[in-house]
């Protein structure tokens, strides 16, 4: 029986750089040939989440949102576009398996000190774990918190705090939740789009450090680290 | 060995040099100078995404491509994974209209089946969704199925509403109590910011909807 990977992400209307990093990692999970077709759908691009599996050949397929948050979209929004009922579905006759979002995995800890460490980080300094964050669903915090967590139990910070931008606590309370002479944030977004490379090193850049230094990592979401990530979630996902 | 045939699809020309096949955008200079795209999927993916003014190409089948340019097909870059780029899941729908097998699902489902912000989409009057649908569409190369189109040789089937039509329907819906005012046109606004005065599409959208209902003796006071 034929297998194939369908990466979902966000898309956008607005913003052509923020579906780089699925077409990314699509290419590099491509060039592994472990599975017989490696398929990409969007939310706001084409092709289209409701229309993913109209060019799929194969019988069993794996989805694998390419999020950093398990929440709105990963719950209701994907699963009500595709079709799907739960962790496994028919649909078509096809046998579809659908994973927890990429921001969720503990392996995603060790892309966030990868992304600290390129921005120049060293063990004495405090690393900050950046969600995006929002008031209308708690949920897509929980994941944030974990991840900090995981890099707080990695021991290669000497303090790990977490900030969002949506939501409390705020980024720029980073220096506040901190005490190292340097601060790394990384941010947890799948793009350096609009937010990660511009709003947030722009509000970051402007908070008052008296004399302390605070350093910005790119996206976690673009980290090439993150096509093993999603193969990770798909081996553990053929074993339901 | 038989060359195979040259063909059109939405803007493309796909014409053939030997067994070669090389994809053409449309023609616009009287001389033939054409572009040449590296062949390669990341290249053309990059080309294709943005208009002549380097605007965002958000919806595949907008009529607004680069015009002049060509792509050479390779091993690197195969024809049906090109054509999958410039236009995703084209081909499939093409063949699938062909034989009958095609799912067409109509704007309510997709306008019912919206939640959070795009809830509201789904309050659009028929009428203003036929504006809108006459809006979009007329400036896409597909052909909407859902709207009642019928498609003709190598025309390009659209099954379903796109989420372009989605976001568009949705602010229409906000519109519907409260009627913005046109504003000038700013084509450098982006392409789908309906949201923004100035957007082409929103404009030409409030233009027509509005006309048309002074039309029809609808109130939006």
């Amino acid at each position: 029986m034929s297998s194939a990977l369908l990466l979902v992400g966000h898309g956008s209307h607005l913003n052509a750089e923020s579906s780089d990093p699925v077409y990314a990692h699509a290419r590099a999970i491509r060039e592994r040939a472990v599975f017989g077709e490696v398929l990409i759908a969007f939310w706001k691009e084409e092709p289209s989440l409701s229309r993913a599996l109209d060019g799929c050949a194969s019988d069993a397929v794996t989805v694998v949102p390419v999020f950093m948050s398990a929440g709105y979209f990963t719950n209701e929004v994907i699963p009500r576009e595709m079709g799907l009922g739960g962790r496994i579905s028919s649909v078509r006759g096809k046998r579809v398996r659908y994973t927890a979002p990429v921001g969720s995995h503990p392996a995603l800890a060790t892309v966030i000190v990868q992304r600290a460490l390129e921005a120049g980080a060293k063990p004495g300094d405090a690393l900050a774990v950046l969600g995006h964050g929002t008031e209308r669903n708690r949920d897509s915090q929980a994941n944030i918190y974990q991840q900090t967590e995981n890099v707080r139990r990695l021991g290669a910070f000497s303090e790990v705090v977490t900030v969002f931008m949506d939501q409390a606590p705020g980024m720029n309370e980073v220096f506040a939740l901190t005490s190292a002479p340097q601060v790394v944030v990384v941010p947890v977004f799948i793009a350096d789009g609009w937010h990660a490379a511009q709003t947030i090193p722009e509000e970051l850049g402007g908070l008052p450090g008296a004399g302390r230094r605070l350093r910005y990592a790119a996206a976690v979401g673009t980290h090439p680290s993150i096509a093993g990530v999603i193969l990770e979630l798909a081996q553990e996902a053929a074993a339901w | 060995m038989v060359t195979p045939r040259n063909f059109n699809l939405g803007q493309l020309i796909v014409a053939f040099d030997g067994e070669t096949a090389v994809i053409h955008g449309p023609a616009r200079n009287s001389n033939g100078a054409e572009t040449e795209i590296e062949s390669s999927e990341e290249a053309l993916r990059n080309w294709v995404r943005h208009d002549s003014a380097g605007r965002y190409r958000p919806l595949p089948g907008a009529a607004n491509m680069r015009p002049d340019w060509r792509v050479r097909c390779s091993a690197a870059l195969p024809l049906s994974t090109a054509l999958d780029i410039v236009y995703p899941l084209a081909m499939l729908h093409i063949e699938q209209r062909r034989a009958g097998t095609l799912d067409v699902v109509p704007l309510q489902s997709v306008l019912e089946r919206q939640t959070g912000r795009y809830a509201r989409a789904v309050t659009l009057p028929s009428e203003a969704r036929a504006v809108a649908a006459n809006v979009l569409c007329g400036h896409c190369v597909k052909q909407p199925l859902w709207n009642s189109a019928t498609v003709q040789g190598d025309q390009i089937p659209c099954p379903e509403p796109c989420s372009v039509m989605v976001s568009l329907c949705r602010d229409a819906a906000v519109w519907e109590s409260a009627p913005p005012p046109t504003t000038p046109v700013d084509s450098t606004l982006a392409w789908a910011a309906f949201e923004s005065p100035g957007n082409e599409l929103r404009e030409q959208y409030l233009g027509e909807r509005f006309a048309a209902s002074n039309r029809v003796g609808l109130s939006h006071g």
